[in-house]
């Protein structure tokens, strides 16, 4: 029966000696009260001048009208997204060769018009669709697939071709490239209605990698990749990477570094280097260069944003036959100077802890604290929680926050508490069912201006899989 | 009681005692020799076929016993010589015993402690056999015994009933607490010795691999042992090798190089509980399958994920044969990624330190990397609500999962916080009066969010030849290199290449 459904879902499969179709259905329930632009008239509002407030929330008052413009929420919006996600794979036609899909189905169910949840208008997406053929020395794709590696996910519609040699393995790829993020061409409508400057053209991307793993605990690759304007009259990014990884001298080392030929910055140099394995006491300390990356259908490159170094550290002390861990973590930034002029905060920090608990049966708890102060945005968080395993199959968990937005570029201060609960039934072994509800309350402070966070949260979803896994004969030992 | 009733009381006396005795020897076929003690003083008066073999002659006849059990002179039995025994364990030639040994007789074999008594026979000790055949054994269940020297296999001792296949002996090394763990080398060496107590179903009650295993396999079949161990559980032990801390980490070589032991415990489910992707499918494909695995094999199982976790686990194993843990086994949870892994596994990931493959499907990282996805849950709840310094420190890259345009300026511009148009606003930035003046130093250091809610047109005001002429270029600024790579994206602030001579 299974066979039959999943034949006229997808006939690819018809012909495959296996196949595995899992999908996730969900749902979400969200509330909102965004900002809006109200006014007064400017006798209405005490004060001269300007710069006046309504309520403790500052307004403007130009001179030349009679009006006071101020930000407040506004009336309260919902949307419910709903999302279903299907995974495809079959196999067996030839030795090797499989056939891989994913596909996301949007919609927007309800809800007010005027709040549509980001990207459910784009209907449906298919976010990769390829054949692969897998051979002892080499690999072969072709379809919509997507790299990832130094440099993120990159996603394409073409070929990659990969080759194993002992410890070496080179690849090599090339297509129609996508936008990260986005999985849809440069000219997509998608880009086009939310930025008024979109890219006139198409990019083809070019990479190859080549990686050396010598044995388990050491391995470094090399990736160079870059994305080329449909008509050839320049690039839209040329980048390269080193990632490397070792385990060996009892330490975990990890070096990333990322490269912009364009401005010739280095976006990210990340080294960390840490314990191993899964002792009672684990660290580790990281030093870290960040600089964005814009790739140049934006001007934003040529701002000469700045990047900023880092020095992170994490401690976990698990006690040895305790039910207790816990961790620590802390970092400090500084920007590079920006030659502005301009006094602003050049620097910032994160700090956090937390507990958890683990009973050796059914139940766990955790406590965390964090604090943040930055640049742009600042804020602590408080968060607990506890979660009750009843059986391999049924989870049920409840959750308390707290977070206070001290300062922010662009909204105001305030605090936030929240509840929510969730819980998961594993009604078959292949249909897993998971919801979760929560409310928020936001209480603006400081009279600034910013979306009243105010509302009900809660969302369903449904995981299931039909078919089964290669190598695999779904019958019990 | 009408037989008693002529009879003196002596008789009777002797007939009730003798009863059970004939009871006794009409129901078990084993001769009395201490009863007929000096009755016949030599054994080949009723064995003369046995050092030659001959079997006719090798028991006395029926007739033989009557001459005197007739009734009158003795009560009359119903002893009959054994009928041609199924075989048994032992494996024994008189007559090639008798030709080896010289002077040997039947006392040499079958008198018991005292051999000054008459009749005094029984069967031969174990420790007789060792006495003469020189294989080192120093005892009878000794591990460095020859079993097939005096004995056959199990499976070929047809004659034996369950319950004394149940009953013989154990040595003493299997009740060593380390036997389960050591014990494969030896049976591998020496089936031949194992094969004398046990069958192929002995050890398929453990060994997954019990139909391939080629010592497993030699062994045999026998519906005896498979009754026995039915209902049995299965007992695993944790090897030494498993209990160090990089295990998780580094078995995979191991995996490689020596299959067939894993194969040992693992079927190709249990691994299965992890490894649901294509990297580890060479390795996979040399143990067991669920149609060949003959025993319940180790059963991994994945922690009980959070309810916000999505189903990844394809395999359905269930628990069919009861298991026990062997008392060296330490059930622990292993963690097979460190803490704060999310954040950190870029660079492991990209290096190929991680055999990816090994355990996600492309579609795993798909659930986050490939665009806004509200069910893997990445983020804590409520994240929209704390997430802005995060952003702001790029504590991780969010261009990674979202598209800066299409989630973030959508969803900001959805929240009432991006720039609706083209004019300033009114108390954007805490209203702060100064922020135009403020702003250059905030992009610089926060462009990314900047863009967030501005689009380009939006700095184009000021910073283009169509606006305010205002040079956004900061200190460094290598416009050669940026127009080389794209000499258009200059065109799209300046009338004219700037470049240009």
């Amino acid at each position: 029966m299974r066979s039959i459904v999943a034949a006229l879902l997808f006939p690819a499969v018809l012909g495959a000696q296996g196949f595995r179709i899992s999908g996730v259905t969900s749902m979400q329930l969200i509330e909102l009260r965004p900002l809006v632009m109200d006014s007064l008239s400017n006798s209405l509002v005490p004060g001269t001048g300007e710069s006046r407030s309504v309520g403790g929330v500052p307004a403007i008052c130009p001179l030349t009208t009679g009006f006071c413009q101020f930000e407040r929420s506004g009336n309260r919006v919902s949307a419910a997204p709903v999302l279903q996600d299907l995974t495809l794979a079959g196999w067996g036609w030839v030795e090797g060769l499989s056939f891989h899909g994913d596909v996301r189905a949007r919609t927007q169910l309800g809800g007010n018009a005027a709040f549509v949840y980001p990207l459910t208008d784009d209907h449906l997406e298919v976010l990769d669709a390829y054949a692969q053929l897998d051979r002892d020395a080499w690999q072969g794709r072709l379809g919509r697939q997507w790299v990832v590696g130094g440099l993120g996910a990159y996603a394409f519609d073409g070929a990659n071709a990969q080759w194993r040699h002992n410890e070496y393995t080179l690849e090599g790829w090339g297509g129609r490239a996508l936008v990260a993020g986005l999985n849809e061409p440069y000219t997509s409508s998608q880009l086009a209605a939310i930025d008024n400057t979109p890219p006139s053209q198409n990019g083809y991307l070019f990479g190859a990698r080549a990686r050396y793993r010598p044995d388990a605990l050491t391995a470094a690759a090399f990736t160079y990749q870059r994305v080329l304007v449909a008509d050839r009259s320049g690039l839209y990014s040329e980048r390269a990477s080193l990632d490397a990884s070792t385990r060996r001298f009892r330490a975990a080392i990890d070096l990333g570094l990322d490269y912009d030929f364009s401005t010739g910055d280095w976006n990210e140099a990340r080294l960390r280097v840490g314990t191993t394995g899964i002792g009672s006491i684990a660290y580790a300390v990281e030093a870290r260069h960040s600089r964005p990356f814009f790739e140049l259908w934006t001007i934003w490159g040529a701002f000469s944003p700045v990047g900023f170094d880092e020095a992170r550290a994490t401690i976990d002390w698990r006690p040895a036959a305790s039910e207790f861990s816990y961790s620590l973590r802390g970092a400090y930034r500084q920007y590079a100077e920006t030659n502005t002029g301009i006094s602003l905060r050049t620097n910032g920090w994160r700090a956090g802890a937390d507990a958890r608990w683990q009973n050796a049966s059914a139940f766990s708890a955790f406590g965390s604290y964090d604090i943040d102060i930055g640049s742009g945005a600042a804020n602590t968080d408080v968060r607990t929680g506890g979660r009750w395993a009843a059986s391999p199959g049924l989870s049920l968990g409840a959750d308390l926050m707290m977070t206070q937005n001290i300062y922010e570029f662009r909204v105001g201060t305030g605090r936030i508490y929240g509840a929510s609960v969730d819980g998961s039934l594993q009604v078959r072994p292949d249909v897993r069912l998971a919801l979760d509800a929560g409310f928020y309350q936001h209480t603006l402070t400081n009279g600034a201006p910013g979306p009243d966070w105010t509302q009900r949260r809660a969302s369903i979803r449904v995981e299931w899989m039909m078919g089964r896994e290669p190598g695999s004969t779904g019958k019990a030992p | 009681m009408r037989l008693l009733r002529g009879t003196s009381r002596i008789w009777r006396v002797l007939i009730l005692l003798a009863t059970p005795a004939l009871t006794w020897s009409q129901g078990n076929a084993a001769f009395p020799h201490a009863r007929h003690a000096k009755l016949f003083p030599t054994c080949s008066g009723c064995h003369a076929g046995v050092p030659t073999g001959d079997a006719a002659r090798s028991f006395p006849s029926v007739a033989l016993c009557a001459a005197c059990h007739d009734g009158a002179i003795q009560p009359r039995v119903r002893w009959a010589p054994p009928s041609r025994r199924e075989a048994g364990l032992l494996v024994f030639s008189h007559p090639a015993h008798l030709s080896k040994t010289k002077d040997a007789t039947c006392e040499s074999c079958h008198s018991l402690a005292d051999p000054t008594q008459w009749m005094n026979v029984g069967h031969i000790t174990p420790e007789r056999c060792i006495s003469c055949h020189a294989h080192g054994a120093t005892a009878h269940l000794a591990d460095n015994n020859v079993c097939a020297t005096c004995h056959r296999s199990l499976v070929a001792a047809v004659g034996l009933s369950d319950a004394r296949v149940a009953a013989l002996p154990k040595p003493a090394s299997h009740a060593r607490s380390d036997f389960s763990s050591g014990h494969g080398p030896a049976a591998r060496s020496a089936t031949a010795n194992c094969a004398i107590c046990h069958a192929r179903e002995t050890c398929q009650r453990c060994h997954v691999d019990g139909a391939r295993a080629p010592a497993i396999r030699a062994l045999g079949s026998d519906a005896r042992v498979a009754r026995l161990e039915s209902g049995r559980p299965a007992v695993y032990f944790t090897p030494a090798d498993h209990r160090v801390s990089q295990f998780t980490l580094v078995h995979g070589k191991s995996a490689r190089a020596d299959a067939a032991r894993c194969a040992t415990c693992h079927a190709r489910a249990s691994c299965e509980t992890c490894h649901i992707g294509e990297g580890a499918r060479d390795v996979l494909r040399l143990l067991p399958d669920a149609r060949e695995a003959t025993a319940p094999g180790v059963q991994l199982r994945q922690a009980t994920p959070p309810a916000t976790t999505t189903l990844t686990q394809a395999s359905r194993v269930s628990q069919a044969s009861p298991v026990s843990l062997h008392s060296d086994t330490i059930p622990r949870k292993v963690r097979v990624h460190p803490a704060g892994f999310a954040r950190t596994h870029g660079g492991m990931a990209a290096s190929g330190e991680l055999q990816c493959a090994s355990c996600h499907t492309k579609a795993y990282c798909a659930e986050c990397h490939a665009g806004e996805k509200v069910t893997r849950r990445y983020h804590p709840s409520n994240f929209v609500s704390t997430h802005a310094p995060q952003a702001y420190g790029r504590e991780t890259d969010c261009a990674s999962c979202h598209s800066t345009e299409a989630f973030c300026r959508a969803c900001h511009r959805q929240s009432g916080l991006a720039a609706k148009s083209n004019v300033r606003s009114t108390v954007f930035h805490n209203a702060q009066p100064l922020w135009l003046l403020q702003h250059g130093r905030a992009a610089r250091q926060d462009l990314t969010s900047c863009t967030t809610c501005h689009q380009q047109t939006y700095c184009k005001q000021c910073h283009s030849d169509l606006g305010a002429r205002i040079n956004p270029h900061g200190a460094g600024f290598d416009a050669a290199r940026m127009s080389s790579k794209n000499p258009v994206l200059c065109l799209s602030c300046h009338f004219k290449n700037p470049l240009a001579k």
